[in-house]
């Protein structure tokens, strides 16, 4: 195995193994937190705990209503406890908001982003081909959210400035990345190496 | 099968209507979903949406028993009493504030078409 083989190696699993510690951290952080509360519920009580722990603070009270309504379903009801839960939980993790048009144009606006970023990347820049597209698609993916999630009915809210702002820079530091790559090669690996990260 | 934002629009109009029809009266979530036999996502949502807009007055239950949470009840504010009415009455509800609702004030079409 050559040098670049072992750099590659090592990249690589230092890649893939961040991902499960990075996991593991905010599972534990989150356990210690609500774990306690949790351990004391069952299945359908926890689905509901975790899909309402990601709303807004603005409507953690529309959670605790959910909640309070499936005690009142009887315990020995198990599906339809299920059932009643799986319903809140959707209603939590999408509730309404931001128009549709809205969330249309955020969707379509990361799609795109995606897509120029995959064509100039693969083009000018073929290190970045894998990494750029997937990072401008994630970032896209989560403003779109952000704009489908916003409060005011009627209103994107801040959603789409927000999505509009992140693909903005994202396309600058893109852009940037470009311009100055060629100047400054990876230290790793040589010249005519191409890697794809 | 009907569309996502018509069944929401249905959804939004079927829990205006049953909340007006006893406009003094807090209701519940559970409680409406089984008189209203609506899935409780589909409630929720509509609640959310309605309280966004104003249409809603929501209100923690005082004096819950113990070893219970505390319900949240729900009635139609004075302008939702207002939209109610207009929406009871015809066809004539602001078509911003129907899209903006979820397409209150359109009319199911009919059987067929």
């Amino acid at each position: 195995m050559n040098r670049d083989q072992r750099t590659g190696l090592l990249g690589g699993l230092v890649a893939v193994g961040s991902w499960p510690i990075a996991a593991w951290l905010l599972w534990r952080a989150w356990w210690r937190q609500a774990g306690g509360r949790l351990s004391a519920l069952d299945g359908p009580a926890r689905l509901l705990a975790a899909a309402t722990a990601a709303l807004p603070a603005d409507r953690r009270d529309w959670g605790a209503a959910m909640a309070a309504e499936l005690a009142l379903v009887p315990v020995r009801e198990r599906a339809a406890r299920w059932r009643f839960a799986a319903g809140c939980a959707r209603a939590a993790i999408f509730p309404p908001g931001g128009t549709r048009a809205a969330v249309g144009v955020a969707g379509a606006a990361a799609v795109t982003a995606t897509a120029a970023a995959a064509l100039a990347t693969g083009a000018t820049l073929p290190a970045g081909q894998v990494f750029v597209p997937v990072f401008v698609g994630l970032l896209g993916g989560l403003a779109t959210l952000a704009v489908a999630r916003s409060r005011r009915a009627g209103h994107a809210g801040p959603g789409l400035a927000v999505a509009g702002l992140g693909l903005a820079g994202v396309a600058v530091c893109v852009a940037v990345l470009g311009y100055t790559w060629p100047s400054s090669p990876p230290i790793t690996g040589s010249a005519s190496t191409r890697r794809t990260w | 099968m009907a569309s996502f934002a018509r069944r929401s629009a249905e959804a939004t109009t079927a829990v205006i209507l049953a909340l007006a029809a006893r406009p003094a009266t807090w209701r519940y979530g559970h409680e409406l979903c089984r008189q209203l036999d609506l899935e409780p996502g589909r409630l929720y949502r509509a609640l959310m949406r309605l309280g966004d807009l104003g249409l809603l007055e929501a209100a923690w239950e005082p004096g819950a028993p113990a070893g219970r949470p505390p319900r949240h009840r729900y009635r139609l504010s004075g302008p939702g009493r207002a939209y109610a009415a207009r929406l009871a009455a015809g066809p004539s509800v602001p078509a911003r504030t129907a899209r903006a609702v979820g397409g209150i004030g359109r009319r199911p079409r009919p059987a067929g078409t």
